[in-house]
């Protein structure tokens, strides 16, 4: 496998963290990335925020942020909304047809409890984008667990039907266990005023492995691309284990890329193989977590042969790390499977 | 990131709420009030719609309290009660922020307040008169709404800032007749 070193995409000021990339190639020089950020210097209210970058002597630059999505002031939203993830469709909502959706995370308690999906619509990729008045589209009722989050999506059809993949809480009281997982369900928001809402799958991790062999494999976190002449899926996921000796000790040190056929996939028993370990070795730092597979604007893979990854880089400090929350960007060259 | 409480003044908890701190709220009020209470999602921890808050019902904050929470108190309650709630708090690791306003606005008399020494951080109009020693005050202009001061400080204490930190936040915040929400200080 080859992979340039990775670079930063853009810096931010002093007290503002930068994480969770979603980023929409338009064309081969354009490329949209949606990202969680906060508004006031050191207050962690999480909003989202998109930057318009150019691609110029083979290094992408980035234009001023601006901001897409905030939380409410009520309602199941009003804390916090991150992690978005967009794609492009056809989908008709009060009598107007939107180009675009984003699927995002809001919670309306602090300290990362009660999380659920949401869903907002826009004509333009760069807004204004309209939340869907029938969120959560994915529910969590339990108020103190983490929740339903971290959403990703591709589309299906090219119109309103896509594949969301998203982290959930999963319990088991009597050993008093919690954990995030993925899980998985088909959408036919074309008239999302009769939205079609799939079953949702638990997804199988079958043939993942981690960086160092050792420990449980969870795979929470996901972000997918599909590459439909392989039709293939292409998946980053959060590296586990966690180092719970070092701060911070709850993000992960590397994360990982996997591959599956679409069918392993849908028949859901594994079939997983590791791509590639996005680690220290790339961007320098220990700390390599909430990634974003880059991708066009359906969610499909743009260049065959080319996996372009962003990634959250913290620096390990015993406080404060969040203010270094910056995202980076490299290129993996697939292998021929 | 620490919790915060507040002990019996509805406004400043719906102004920490609508700056999106996280609020519970202790305190005795009627029907209406715990409505708006819930309605700018403040979480009512231990309401009483009968009679008013006493020494023993403050026994709740005992077991809700822990090291570097915060507890908000309107600095016009008796100085009983506002002795006793500090204690709880001091106690328990948490720090008290007294939110006072001058004499004759809400307080129950013109006498200056025995809350200095009770007080982490003492928030005070410009008229407001006390005794003691706070350990950090807070001195607000004329112009300044207490009440969105302490909300927006809430946010800002939580997160871990310090006052000298926080100032630009609350004082935009504090700029509000009326109380103000968090798109309307951190985007304005």
């Amino acid at each position: 496998m080859q992979a340039q070193l990775a670079y930063r995409l853009f810096d931010d000021a002093d007290g503002i963290y930068n994480y969770c990339p979603s980023p929409v190639l338009m064309d081969e020089t354009t490329m949209y990335i949606f990202y969680c950020a906060n508004a006031w210097p050191s207050l962690v209210i999480d909003d989202i925020y998109a930057r318009r970058g150019k691609l110029e002597n083979g290094r992408w630059t980035f234009g001023d942020r601006f901001r897409v999505l905030q939380p409410d002031r009520l309602g199941w939203d009003c804390i916090h909304v991150c992690d978005p993830d967009v794609i492009k469709g056809k989908f008709r909502y009060r009598g107007e047809t939107y180009s675009w959706m984003m699927v995002y995370l809001g919670c309306d308690i602090h300290h990362c409890y009660h999380n659920q999906v949401g869903i907002a619509f826009a004509k333009e990729i760069d807004g204004p984008y309209i939340k869907y008045d029938r969120n959560p589209i994915v529910r969590y009722d339990e108020l103190f667990h983490w929740g339903a989050g971290q959403a990703s999506v591709v589309s299906l059809d090219g119109k309103g039907k896509f594949r969301m993949l998203y982290s959930q809480t999963v319990h088991e009281y009597e050993r008093r266990l919690q954990g995030c997982r993925t899980f998985w369900r088909d959408f036919d928001l074309s008239d999302a005023e009769r939205p079609i809402v799939g079953e949702e799958v638990a997804m199988h991790v079958g043939g993942m492995d981690n960086r160092d062999g050792e420990g449980e494999v969870a795979a929470f976190n996901p972000t997918i691309v599909w590459d439909r002449n392989n039709d293939l899926y292409y998946l980053t996921r959060e590296g586990t284990p966690f180092d719970k000796t070092r701060s911070p000790d709850f993000i992960a040190p590397y994360t990982q890329v996997s591959v599956i056929s679409r069918s392993d996939f849908e028949k859901n028993e594994g079939g997983w193989q590791t791509v590639y370990n996005v680690d220290g070795k790339d961007t320098g730092y220990e700390r390599n977590h909430n990634a974003g597979l880059v991708k066009d604007a359906y969610g499909w893979l743009a260049r065959q042969g080319v996996l372009p990854v962003a990634t959250t880089i913290s620096e390990l400090t015993d406080r404060d790390f969040l203010w270094t929350y910056r995202i980076y960007y490299q290129e993996l060259a697939l292998p021929t499977l | 990131m620490s919790r915060i409480y507040v002990l019996q003044s509805p406004r400043m908890a719906v102004a920490a709420a609508r700056m999106k701190a996280d609020v519970n709220f202790l305190g005795a009020v009627d029907d209406q009030t715990a409505n708006w209470l819930s309605d700018n999602h403040v979480f009512l921890r231990d309401s009483w719609a009968q009679g008013g808050v006493t020494v023993k019902r403050l026994q709740r904050l005992y077991h809700r309290l822990f090291p570097g929470d915060l507890l908000i108190v309107d600095g016009s309650l008796p100085d009983e009660l506002m002795m006793k709630a500090a204690l709880y708090a001091r106690e328990l690791g948490a720090r008290v922020v007294i939110g006072l306003k001058g004499a004759g606005i809400s307080s129950e008399s013109n006498d200056a307040k025995d809350v200095g020494d009770l007080a982490d951080i003492l928030v005070h109009a410009p008229n407001a008169m006390w005794n003691g020693d706070p350990r950090a005050i807070v001195s607000l202009e004329a112009a300044d709404n207490l009440e969105a001061w302490v909300g927006a400080m809430s946010l800002c204490l939580m997160n871990g800032l310090g006052l000298e930190q926080s100032w630009s936040f609350c004082k935009r915040a504090a700029a509000s007749e009326e109380l103000p929400w968090y798109d309307e200080v951190a985007y304005g």
